[in-house]
């Protein structure tokens, strides 16, 4: 029981294993024709027509007899005249000949008038030459005087900026009195130190500056027991507002 | 279907009634030279008028239908001789018989043969080329009056007809008209055909077809063509 069951899934494994080969081919082979160009429909040229084309047989519609009659002998009538009617003008034209206005003549008068019209048209192109010459020079001429009045305005830019830049110079050389060098250095920097400009204040909405008091140099007494923002004046020590700084300032002047 | 079958395929020949020429003429002893053939058609259109030819040479083609080859005979149309012509075409329609001899002397015996067709000699210009040549004569100061309102009338005979050219004759037209189709004679015009018309007229019913070239394109398109 167990080897047939075993044979049984074997088989049934190989049949898997069949199928999926096959499938895998399959699809190779329609990958491969789906690249190539589509057959065209319809019929091989090697085969013969199709039954319906090889059997086919026309069956036209007569005409009423009393048509055909009319036709026939009318068909026979206008052929004779049309025939005629060719020497007629055949006769015609061998006239216009005799008179002087055959073929030849027409000839002639076409190759006259050729030339007439090749001379009036070399006359006109003459004539438009020198119209073209004369106003290619005025044009020349305008161009110039444009060229030449962009180069003088752009001069008198350019003066006009080298001006104001010299007057910039000049302005930023009699600034410089009061800058900082290598030789005042020590001074200034002395200076700084003793009259130090405080720039650190509050200011509300009203634009009402809150100074602080003037750092000190060296610490006396108690430090405060501040320690993040050294003058932080919410803490309630050192209170004032800006009238009360300029009042001690204006104080310590006086004193 | 198989090879050795044999399908005939189109339209019955509904206007033949006898035998295919060669049919007739391999029957009889050298190829039926000095007898007489006729075709059923020319009965039926012109039954008052006996045609026939005698046979005077055969070349059969020796095909499988014996359908082609030569015929030479004296032609009798409509009880008139025409002389020796060349059978080649349209050998392949069942519609030939045979006379036999013991009718060949009633049968040839005509009382009224074909009358000769009788077409005008010339014919009404159309109005515009009479105007038109009018115009062109005062232009160059010739006289207007003398301009001619007819003109000689040259015929063209189909190819089926050629055979009849010698019998057909112009003369000046009874009755004169503007139109040249009040001047011919429908009748005589209709009597080529006989009493059998053809079911339709097209332009291949007039004649086989031929490649005619009119002008050549380059040299002769200015210069007047030459005088047939």
């Amino acid at each position: 029981m167990l080897a047939n069951r075993l044979s049984l899934a074997s088989s049934t494994t190989r049949c898997v294993l069949l199928a999926t080969s096959q499938e895998a081919t399959t699809t190779t082979t329609q990958t491969r024709q789906m690249g190539r160009r589509q057959p065209k429909q319809g019929k091989p040229p090697i085969l013969p027509p199709s039954k319906k084309v090889l059997y086919h047989v026309v069956h036209a519609p007569w005409q009423k007899p009393e048509d055909v009659e009319e036709l026939l002998w009318r068909r026979h009538a206008y052929n004779n005249a049309v025939i005629s009617l060719r020497e007629v003008f055949r006769a015609e034209i061998a006239q216009n000949a005799s008179h002087g206005q055959g073929i030849e003549a027409m000839k002639e008068a076409e190759a006259v008038e050729l030339d007439e019209l090749i001379a009036s048209n070399e006359k006109r192109n003459e004539e438009k030459r020198a119209a073209r010459a004369a106003m290619e020079e005025e044009a020349a001429k305008e161009t110039k005087a444009v060229i030449l009045e962009e180069i003088r305005v752009e001069l008198e830019k350019r003066n006009v900026e080298k001006k104001a830049a010299e007057e910039e110079v000049r302005a930023a050389i009699s600034r410089s009195d009061g800058f900082v060098n290598r030789e005042n250095l020590e001074t200034k920097i002395l200076e700084a130190l003793e009259k130090p400009t405080i720039y650190d204040f509050a200011i509300d909405r009203a634009g009402n500056k809150y100074y602080v008091p003037e750092p000190v140099k060296y610490q006396e007494g108690t430090p405060t027991r501040q320690k993040g923002r050294l003058y932080d004046q919410t803490l309630g020590t050192q209170h004032g507002t800006m009238e009360e700084a300029h009042g001690r300032q204006q104080q310590q002047q006086s004193l | 279907m198989s090879s050795n079958l044999i399908r005939f395929v189109g339209n019955h020949d509904i206007a033949s009634e006898g035998k295919f020429l060669f049919e007739i003429l391999s029957q009889l002893r050298n190829f039926g030279v000095g007898r007489l053939v006729t075709k059923n058609e020319w009965t039926r259109k012109w039954p008052n008028n006996p045609s026939y030819m005698k046979i005077l040479r055969a070349e059969p083609g020796m095909d499988r239908w014996l359908f082609e080859g030569k015929v030479y005979a004296e032609w009798v149309f409509r009880g008139k001789n025409l002389g020796v012509y060349e059978f080649s075409k349209d050998l392949n329609r069942s519609d030939w018989q045979l006379i036999h001899k013991h009718q060949e002397k009633s049968y040839t015996t005509c009382s009224t043969p074909m009358e000769p067709l009788v077409l005008p000699d010339s014919f009404p210009l159309p109005p515009l080329q009479v105007h038109l040549s009018q115009k062109s004569a005062k232009k160059n100061g010739l006289d207007e009056k003398a301009v001619p309102r007819r003109a000689p009338l040259v015929l063209s005979v189909d190819p089926e007809f050629q055979h009849l050219k010698p019998f057909i004759k112009q003369q000046a037209p009874s009755t004169k008209s503007t139109s040249i189709y009040e001047e011919v004679d429908k009748n005589a015009l209709l009597d080529l055909y006989g009493n059998e018309l053809p079911v339709k007229v097209e332009a291949w019913n007039a004649g086989p077809a031929v490649f005619q070239p009119r002008f050549s394109a380059t040299s002769m398109r200015v210069e007047e063509q030459p005088a047939k």
